[in-house]
C-alpha cells in the first residue's frame, strides 16, 4: 500500500471513528432530552 | 497491513484474543480520558509491551494514532461542556508539535546507539520517572502562597491574558517552554503528553480541574497527530492494534466524561494520582524482572 495511503489510514480512521462516535452519543442524548417535551405539547 | 510482522507469534495464531485484549484494553482506557482528560497513551505503550510482549516502539507508534482516536472524540464533548482554554491549547499544541518532531528522532537514535533490549529496559526507567513525577505533582496541594501560578511569577516576557480561565500575566515564553518540553517527550516516549499536562496545567499554568481536563485533550490531540504521522511513516505503528483499541474506548470514553462532571475537583487528582502510580507499579515489577533474568 502506497505510504501515503497508510499514513492517511492512521491518521483520519481514528479521527472520524472517534468524532463520529461522539456526535453519535450526542445525537441519541438529545433525543433522550426532547422526548417529555414533545410528549407534553 | 502496517506492522503486522512485528506483532508476538501467538498473537498471530489468536487472532480473536489479540482484538479482545485490545479492547479490552481500550474500555479501561476511554474511562480514563473521559474522567482525567488523558489520551491514554502512558498507558497503552508500556501495557503493550509488558503484557503483550509488543516492541516498543511498534506500541508507542499505535498508541500515538490510537490517542488520536481517543481524545478526538473526548475533546469535542469537553468543548461542548466549557471546559477548554482555547488559546493555551494552540500555544501548547504548537510548541508541543515542535517538540513530538524532535522527541520522536530522539527515540530513533537511542534504539539505535543502545539496541533494542537494553533500549526496552532504558524505557521502562524513563517511564518510571516520568509517571512518579506526575502522581506526585499532583497528589500534593497546588495554590501556592502568593495564589499566582508559577507562569504567572516567571519573570520572562512577553505576557499573555488567557480570559477563558481568568488568568493574567502568564509568561508566554515560559508557556511555550513547558509545550515543547512535553512534546520531547511525547514524541520519545510514544506517550500523549496528557499525564504531565495535567500537573503542569494544575500547577504551572494554573487551569482549574475541570479546564484542565479539556485544556489537556486539545493538546494531547495535537501532539498525538504529529507523532501518529511521524511513527506511521517510519513503519512502526499498526491498525490491528489501533482499531480495536478505539472500539473499546468509545464507550469508555462516554462513562468517564459522565463521571467527570459529578466528581469533586480534590478526588479527581487523588484516583489520577494512585493510577499513575499503579501504572508506574507494573513497570517496575517488569523491569526488575528483566534486570534479574539477565
Amino acid at each position: 500500500m502506497h505510504k501515503a495511503v497508510e499514513i492517511g489510514l492512521l491518521v483520519l480512521l481514528p479521527l472520524l471513528w472517534g468524532l463520529g462516535v461522539e456526535y453519535a452519543f450526542e445525537f441519541f442524548r438529545r433525543r433522550r432530552a426532547d422526548k417529555p417535551g414533545r410528549e407534553q405539547a | 497491513m502496517i506492522g503486522l510482522d512485528q506483532i508476538p507469534s501467538y498473537l498471530h495464531d489468536w487472532p480473536a484474543l489479540l482484538v479482545a485484549a485490545m479492547a479490552l484494553m481500550g474500555l479501561v482506557v476511554g474511562v480514563l480520558t473521559g474522567l482525567f482528560g488523558v489520551g491514554g497513551a502512558f498507558l497503552i505503550t508500556p501495557m503493550l509491551n509488558v503484557l503483550l510482549g509488543i516492541p516498543y516502539t511498534l506500541a508507542a507508534g499505535s498508541s500515538l494514532s490510537f490517542t488520536l482516536g481517543n481524545s478526538s472524540g473526548a475533546w469535542a464533548r469537553h468543548m461542548r461542556l466549557g471546559n477548554v482554554a482555547i488559546k493555551t491549547v494552540t500555544i501548547l499544541a504548537g510548541s508541543a508539535v515542535c517538540g513530538t518532531i524532535l522527541g520522536a528522532d530522539l527515540h530513533v537514535h537511542l534504539k539505535t546507539v543502545f539496541g533494542v533490549q537494553t533500549f526496552t529496559l532504558l524505557m521502562h526507567g524513563m517511564f518510571l520517572i516520568v509517571l512518579l513525577t506526575s502522581a506526585y505533582l499532583v497528589w500534593r496541594p497546588s495554590a501556592p502562597a502568593s495564589g499566582l501560578s508559577l507562569l504567572q511569577r516567571l519573570p520572562v516576557p512577553p505576557r499573555i491574558t488567557i480570559r477563558a480561565a481568568r488568568l493574567r500575566n502568564i509568561s508566554l515564553p515560559g508557556l511555550c517552554a513547558v509545550g515543547l518540553a512535553v512534546g520531547v517527550l511525547t514524541g520519545l516516549l510514544g506517550i500523549g503528553g496528557g499525564v504531565l499536562f495535567v500537573p503542569v496545567m494544575l500547577l504551572v499554568v494554573g487551569l482549574t480541574v475541570h479546564q484542565t481536563v479539556g485544556t489537556s485533550l486539545g493538546v494531547v490531540l495535537f501532539g498525538s497527530l504529529a507523532g501518529a504521522i511521524l511513527y506511521g511513516a517510519k513503519g512502526e505503528a499498526s491498525l490491528w492494534i489501533v482499531m480495536p483499541l478505539l472500539i473499546g474506548s468509545s464507550v469508555g470514553v462516554q462513562i468517564g466524561s459522565w463521571l467527570c462532571s459529578r466528581l469533586h475537583a480534590i478526588r479527581i487528582r487523588r484516583y489520577f494520582a494512585l493510577l499513575v502510580v499503579g501504572v508506574a507499579a507494573v513497570i517496575a515489577i517488569d523491569l526488575v524482572s528483566k534486570l534479574l533474568a539477565d
